[in-house]
């Protein structure tokens, strides 16, 4: 036979059966279009260039890698559905004197155009899907937004290469199914129910182990962010242990109520309990399914409304504590004091007030550095481990400055004697006498009142252990950041000199953003070494098309995992509905009345919707405390409100399941009827 | 004693479109004593299932009476009407009509687990039944596990485990081999003898020459009635194919 008639004949066959590949091909579109919309995005240039952007990257490829898995699971298991009713139609055709070799070509015609057909649509709705998003954000945030657009051939690429896989990996399954069955079974295999599952103790146990390692995991994770790994390892384990505990775990559970006699024997335990355990391993994969998206959306969702809260209240925004602020870092030389630096820019910001009309009402400076180290027994470890991803311990970030600096920047009085320090923590304070760093060993005073003078980081400050440090002088400062260069080399912080220019208060917001220009330019001719320039607004607004970018994302994210939420909900009642049609009117003959007959429909319904529920309700407890430490990065010091947002997000995800639940509660009773 | 009157049914359908009118049954009157056994037999189309669906209470009839121990089946409240089902009669089908979902024995247990029985009661019941169809050792297996002809068995064990006054059976031979077939009549004859009452509908003329009576509907009507007495299976079966040949010849002659 000709290829051109298999070509034919399947797209014949994909038409007649629309009814069943349409829920397949919506699927195979939605995970598409979303493997594209975020690949572009995690490796789109713009996001690196706003503050926060490769944070956000991470969090995108991580999402990334859970979608993936998800989308390959999701596939399979609608594939399964398509096929279970496909067997039949290829036994007739069997037995009718088309051999396996023809049929299988067949089918791989049709995986091709289905591949083919969602390919295309997927990568189109996603690109505009993608341009959509970001006019949208670019309309939020009027007009200038970091979050450019682009078509992004490397993700077209990867969703094709990762998409060709799976689809590939979904026909082999389906081949090697036909080429094990025989016509009889084929023919059979539309009415034939899965023999009754045997109990597996192990795979029930090795669901709990991997569930309760992820949940131990998600509770005392110190820092997601360094630790991201082990946030990874978290949530894959728990997935594949809610797998496994809904495969394994239902059936023992299920065996367990079976074998208890008294409890089996009732009307309203007898019609549900048998059903669920007939069908139980591919209904296990399915709330298996329900729950890891259910979990994924309302994380995405609490997300989201986090987002929201914080942009709504601005204040929280405020990390400068003047109009403008500006960094310069000083000279190799160890020898430079910034003394220089400082006259001259003192000179620079007088000249760049009378040009753009504007008093300087306030002027303060100080000099610092920030070394990320290593918590040791008798101080700070200075290493390149502490830049790495895997390192078993959280870093630890220190803030130094001198005491001169300190004295001018708080109008207080305070003198060291040489090799001697104050040291005030963010968290806990520092409880040893000595404190060793480098080739220094410095006894310590603990201040607690100490102003904590870097105060544009507050984020790191929440996320890792921070300490402030008052060293003598500028000299040894100096000495600090030259020993550090040694040992960790590329990743060697410099002495900055921080300028914080508070103006008149008066003052709008085009004023402050042309002080802060006027600024940047005058001290680019000078060739200072400069780290930043910026204004308040400019900060603010920064930070706000940050949250806004991500806000949408993950709004969108939620939505197509709410979709297909509903999807395999409805794909499965459905489909059961049509099952369970035959099994009541029997039932009905036999005499059972229509309410007992809405009852037993009611509790099997019930158990389908609402186990996954509170499954996810307890996987959100587990891993609450981990995503409230990841939330830090978005909402900064508004992070305690990110419970409400966690019950905000689960309410709203409660309201729309309840409505689909009605829904298909009433799809499935009218055709059961 | 008489357990089964049916007096003046008439059935007509009414199309969904509501122009045709088709009348199923015209006026059928009998009645069924207890320990009776009896066949319906008629040509396809003649109203044999309508009217075991009226006596199943599954349909109601569009007038006449139905009264099983003198009591009006048409006029049983829906609510009450499947709990009287399930207490008074049983059923056997000719597709078995078996959950897949469930065990032979669970499927057998369905009436009794529906009447809110105790689990204990139902093994008791089950063991002499079993027994009695030979499905001791099949009980545990599933229905897509088992032949045919155990299946029907065990619809008949279900059929039977709740005690009902009468037990109807639509074409209970019709989807078994012939070695089945006999399989089955026996045991609806063992189960005759011990005094269940059986109504059963059917196209074999080797099945209804066991019944004690056969009742042939034509049209609607009751057309003809043989009672077996005295005779031998073989000699019914010469007697139910003379008067289906008389029947055919009647249509014939009308025509
Ligand atoms: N639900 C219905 N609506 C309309 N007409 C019906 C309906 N059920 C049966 N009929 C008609 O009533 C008549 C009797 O049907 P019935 O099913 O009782 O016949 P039967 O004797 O059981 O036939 P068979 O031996 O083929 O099973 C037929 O003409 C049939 O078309
Ligand atoms: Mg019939």
């Amino acid at each position: 036979m000709r290829n051109s008639f298999y070509l034919k004949m399947a797209a014949d066959s994909i038409r007649k059966n629309w009814k069943m590949y349409f829920p397949f091909i919506i699927s195979c579109i939605s995970t598409i279009m979303m493997t594209y919309i975020i690949q572009a995005l995690s490796t789109n240039p713009g996001l690196s260039e706003i503050p926060g952007g490769e944070n956000l990257k991470t969090i995108l490829s991580m999402g990334y890698f859970v979608l993936i898995l998800f989308s390959t699971i999701f596939l399979f298991y609608m594939n399964s559905f398509l096929m279970k009713n496909r067997k039949r139609e290829f036994g007739v055709y069997n037995i009718l004197g088309m051999d396996k070799k023809h049929i299988m070509k067949m089918l791989a015609y049709e995986t091709f155009y289905i591949f083919v057909f969602s390919m295309i649509v997927g990568l189109v709705a996603g690109t505009i899907l993608n341009k959509v998003c970001v006019l949208l954000i670019r309309q939020m945030m009027g007009a200038d937004v970091a979050l450019g657009f682009e078509f992004s051939p490397e993700a077209v690429v990867w969703t094709l290469s990762f998409f060709i896989i799976i689809f590939l990996l979904i026909l082999l399954g389906n081949i090697y199914q036909i080429r094990l069955a025989n016509p009889i079974d084929l023919l059979k295999s539309g009415n034939v129910g899965e023999k009754e599952p045997k109990t597996k103790w192990f795979l029930s146990i090795l669901g709990v182990l991997l569930t309760g390692w992820g949940y131990y995991i998600g509770l005392t994770l110190q820092s997601p962010i360094s630790g991201m790994p082990f946030a990874f390892l978290a949530a894959i384990l728990i997935i594949a242990g809610t797998y496994l505990l809904f495969t394994t775990g239902s059936i023992a559970v299920l065996k367990i109520l079976k074998n208890n006699k008294n409890y089996y024997y009732q009307t309203s335990h007898f019609i549900p309990v048998s059903g669920m355990l007939y069908r139980m391993k591919k209904n296990a994969v399915g709330l298996g399914n329900i729950t890891v998206l259910s979990v994924g959306v309302i994380l995405l969702l609490s997300i989201a409304v986090s987002l929201y809260i914080v942009s709504g209240n601005k204040d929280g925004d405020s990390q400068y504590a003047g109009n403008v602020i500006s960094e310069v870092r000083l000279s190799e030389d160890t020898d430079d004091t910034g003394e220089e630096v400082k006259a001259k820019l003192n000179e620079l910001i007088d000249q760049t007030a009378s040009e753009t009309n504007n008093t300087v009402t306030g002027l303060s400076s100080y000099t610092y550095l920030n070394l990320v180290t290593l918590a040791a027994d008798d101080g700070f470890e200075v290493t390149k481990d502490a830049y790495s991803m895997l390192a078993k311990q959280s870093p630890a970030s220190l803030y130094l400055t001198d005491q001169e600096s300190y004295n001018q920047l708080t109008g207080d009085n305070i003198s060291l004697d040489e090799n001697e320090v104050y040291v005030h923590g963010t968290g806990d304070e520092y409880t040893k006498k000595t404190l060793s760093l480098m080739d220094y060993q410095f006894s310590v005073n603990v201040m607690e009142d100490m102003e904590e003078f870097s105060l544009d980081n507050e984020t790191t400050s929440l996320i890792s252990d921070t300490y402030y440090i008052i060293v003598e002088d500028i000299e040894t400062l100096r000495q600090i950041e030259k020993q550090q260069k040694e040992i960790v080399e590329g990743y060697a912080a410099s002495t900055n000199v921080s300028t914080q220019i508070r103006l008149e208060q008066d003052i709008n917001e085009q004023q402050e953003i042309a002080f802060g220009e006027q600024l940047r330019s005058n001290m680019e001719k000078e060739d200072m070494d400069l780290v930043v320039v910026d204004s308040r607004t400019e900060a603010a607004s920064d930070l706000q098309a940050l949250r806004s970018g991500v806000l949408f994302i993950v709004l969108n994210l939620a939505v197509l995992l709410l979709l297909m939420t509903v999807l395999i909900i409805y794909y499965k009642q459905t489909s059961e509905a049509y099952d369970d049609k035959e099994r009541f009117s029997i039932l009905q003959k036999i005499g059972l009345n229509q309410m007992e007959i809405k009852k037993a429909i009611k509790s099997q319904i019930l158990t389908v919707f609402f186990l996954p529920v509170i499954v996810t309700g307890i996987h959100i407890l587990a891993i609450f405390l981990l995503m409230r430490k990841l939330m830090i990065l978005v909402m900064i010091n508004q992070v305690n409100l990110f419970p409400i947002s966690v019950l905000i997000a689960f309410l709203v995800f409660l309201i729309v399941y309840m409505i689909i639940y009605r829904i298909t509660a009433r799809v499935y009773y009218k055709i059961v009827q | 004693m008489t357990l089964l009157q049916v007096q003046h049914v008439m059935k007509v359908y009414t199309t969904r479109f509501g122009g045709n009118q088709v009348e199923a049954l015209s006026d059928v009157s009998f009645s069924v004593d207890s320990g009776d056994y009896i066949a319906i037999m008629g040509e396809s189309g003649s109203g044999k299932t309508t009217l075991l669906n009226i006596l199943a209470a599954l349909d109601k009839p569009t007038r006449g009476s139905v009264l099983l121990n003198r009591k009006n089946i048409v006029q049983i409240p829906e609510k009450e009407i499947s709990a009287f089902r399930r207490s008074n009669l049983g059923f056997v089908f000719q597709d078995f009509n078996l959950l897949d979902t469930f065990s032979i024995q669970d499927n057998i247990f369905v009436p009794l687990v529906l009447s809110g029985k105790k689990h204990k009661e139902m093994e008791q019941k089950l063991k002499p039944i079993a027994e009695k169809l030979g499905i001791e050792h099949i009980l545990t297996k599933f229905p897509y596990e088992v032949s045919g002809g155990q299946k029907q068995r065990a619809a008949v064990a279900r059929a039977l485990i709740a005690d009902p006054e009468l037990i109807l059976a639509d074409e209970p031979t019709g989807a078994l081999d012939s070695k089945s077939s006999d399989d089955l009549l026996q045991h609806f004859d063992y189960i005759n003898a011990e005094g269940q009452t059986i109504l059963m509908v059917t196209h074999s003329i080797k099945a209804a020459s066991h019944a004690k009576r056969v009742l042939f509907i034509k049209d609607g009507n009751v057309f003809h009635e043989l009672y077996k007495g005295q005779m031998s299976n073989e000699e019914m079966f010469q007697k139910i194919s003379n008067t289906l040949a008389i029947l055919a010849a009647g249509e014939d002659g009308n025509a």
